[in-house]
């Protein structure tokens, strides 16, 4: 059964996989057997040694996912180097705080421009290919906030609960060409992003009592979702937002 | 850990109700080809996988339920996965939707459910703080449909709500509860609605990917969300229905 799971032989672009979550989903689905292009402004060290330690493919694709001037050649590149692309993670994505009443455009557009704009061009870009080729496997990372209102971060949860939207209609047009779309909803991720969130003892204490799990997740957390969102194991699954978050979105 | 290992259920002891038919008894093969060692209850002893140990009990009778816990002691001597799928239907009309046949849905949908799944986690997965349970939702847990499931569609809805308030109850035990909610999948109980042409014809217009779900579909759903590679999800209700929800 585990056969099921197995990405051998697949191509997978993961965006911002230097750390955190995008960096945990780009080696676990190298652990199960895919190639993987990391796409992001910097380059990815670490993600980079431990997938050729695998005996996997990496390369490095620098591009500033907050435009949408490079996506189309980020596609035709990974096809160009790897010969095929089966796999799509929207991973990318920023967050600015801000109270609502003082709110800047600037903070609205360069979060909507990544997590959402970029995510759906990518997507389109990935699927035209997918459409011609078989099939393949779209996974977007929503957040919790793409269920709940968040405080000081109206672009991020705007983007987010956009994602989820987006989610499920390329999963309905997207379905007849045999490409499933769906989407991990990770919840509190130790990370970087989070560490300053960590360290504040009142907040990360409040946060914790609040996991039915009783502690926050890891990126390795998230390894089983993408894999099993990536294989086969997963071919009737579309449109779904999987909450990996120890419980917080049941409380 | 490699991925196959993140997939395993090697040494895990699991125990399926409704595992001798149907998607139970799907479930059942998967889990033992993946390495877990299976017990199943079911209304077919007869039909049971080779290699699962069948317990015969009537899973609405606490007493015979607690038979069950014993003999799984007795044997496993421990348990690791609980899947429920046990569970009826019985179509009528909701103004002739009768109390007996409401309670009887309720009582093997739910409170059957309950009974097992209480027990299972006392006897076994609370002490030895280690646990997997999936139940069996549905979609009609999640959209109403237009005649005849009153009772089916209402007790497959608190199934969700028990799911999750399971997962914030047990969360401190490190087990983690989860539902499946399928579309249909074919099935000795529902082949004579999925046999009728007209019937199937306007559900997979409906179904994003255009078929009708496989037993292995769910199988594989099962076996994400009991092995480790879902051991940060709980309380979650994974939609397996080819994007019908997502559409609707």
């Amino acid at each position: 059964m585990t056969d099921m799971f197995n990405l051998s032989g697949k191509v997978a672009i993961v965006t911002g996989a230097r750390t955190g979550i995008g960096q945990g989903i780009a080696e676990g689905l190298a652990e199960a057997g895919a190639d993987i292009i990391g796409a992001g402004h910097a380059s990815m060290p670490e993600t980079e040694a431990y997938i050729s330690g695998l005996g996997r493919k990496f390369k490095f694709y620098d591009i500033d996912l907050g435009k949408q001037d490079k996506i189309q050649q980020l596609v035709d590149d990974t096809i160009k180097t790897f010969g095929r692309l089966d796999i799509l993670v929207n991973n990318a994505g920023i967050i600015r705080r801000q109270d609502v009443l003082e709110f800047s455009e600037e903070n609205w557009d360069d979060v909507i421009s990544m997590n959402l704009k970029s995510l759906f061009f990518l997507s389109q870009a990935c699927a035209r290919y997918m459409k011609d080729n078989g099939g393949g496997k779209i996974i977007n990372i929503a957040s919790m906030l793409s269920f709940q209102g968040g405080i000081r971060v109206v672009s991020y949860t705007a983007s987010k609960s956009g994602v989820m939207g987006v989610t499920k209609l390329m999963a309905n047009e997207l379905a007849k060409f045999n490409i499933q779309v769906n989407a991990i909803a990770p919840g509190y991720i130790a990370t970087n992003n989070t560490a300053a969130l960590m360290a504040d003892e009142k907040r990360s204490a409040e946060i914790l009592g609040r996991i039915p799990a009783d502690r926050w997740g890891t990126p390795q957390d998230l390894k089983g979702a993408a894999v099993f969102l990536a294989s086969r194991a997963s071919d009737y699954v579309n449109g779904h937002v999987l909450a990996v978050d120890g419980g917080w979105l049941a409380r | 850990m490699n991925y196959a290992e993140l997939f395993s259920l090697k040494g895990k002891h699991a125990l399926i109700t409704g595992g001798t038919g149907g998607l139970g008894g799907e479930i059942a093969r998967a889990f033992v080809s993946s390495g877990a060692k299976v017990a199943v209850c079911g209304n077919h002893p007869e039909k049971a996988e080779p290699d699962t140990l069948a317990i015969k009990c009537n899973i609405c009778d606490e007493e015979s339920v607690n038979d069950m816990m014993n003999v799984i002691a007795n044997e496993f001597g421990t348990l690791d996965i609980l899947v429920n799928c046990a569970g009826k239907n019985i179509l009528k009309p909701a103004e002739n939707y009768d109390t007996s046949s409401f309670i009887d849905v309720m009582n093997l949908n739910l409170t059957a459910l309950h009974i097992v799944t209480r027990e299972a986690g006392r006897r076994f997965m609370i002490p030895h703080k280690t646990g997997k349970i999936v139940s069996l939702s549905s979609v009609k847990s999640i959209i109403g449909t237009d005649k005849d499931y009153i009772a089916y569609c209402t007790s497959k809805g608190a199934l969700n709500m028990y799911t999750k308030q399971l997962a914030c109850e047990w969360g401190k035990y490190n087990i983690n509860v989860n539902a499946i909610a399928p579309t249909f999948v074919r099935t000795a109980i529902n082949s004579f609605q999925l046999d009728n042409p007209e019937f199937y014809n306007s559900l997979v217009n409906r179904i994003p990917l255009g078929r009708i779900g496989s037993k292995q579909d769910i199988a594989s759903a099962a076996i994400f969300l009991c092995s480790e590679a879902a051991s940060f999800i709980t309380g979650q209700v994974l939609c397996v229905d080819g994007g019908l929800t997502a559409k609707q």
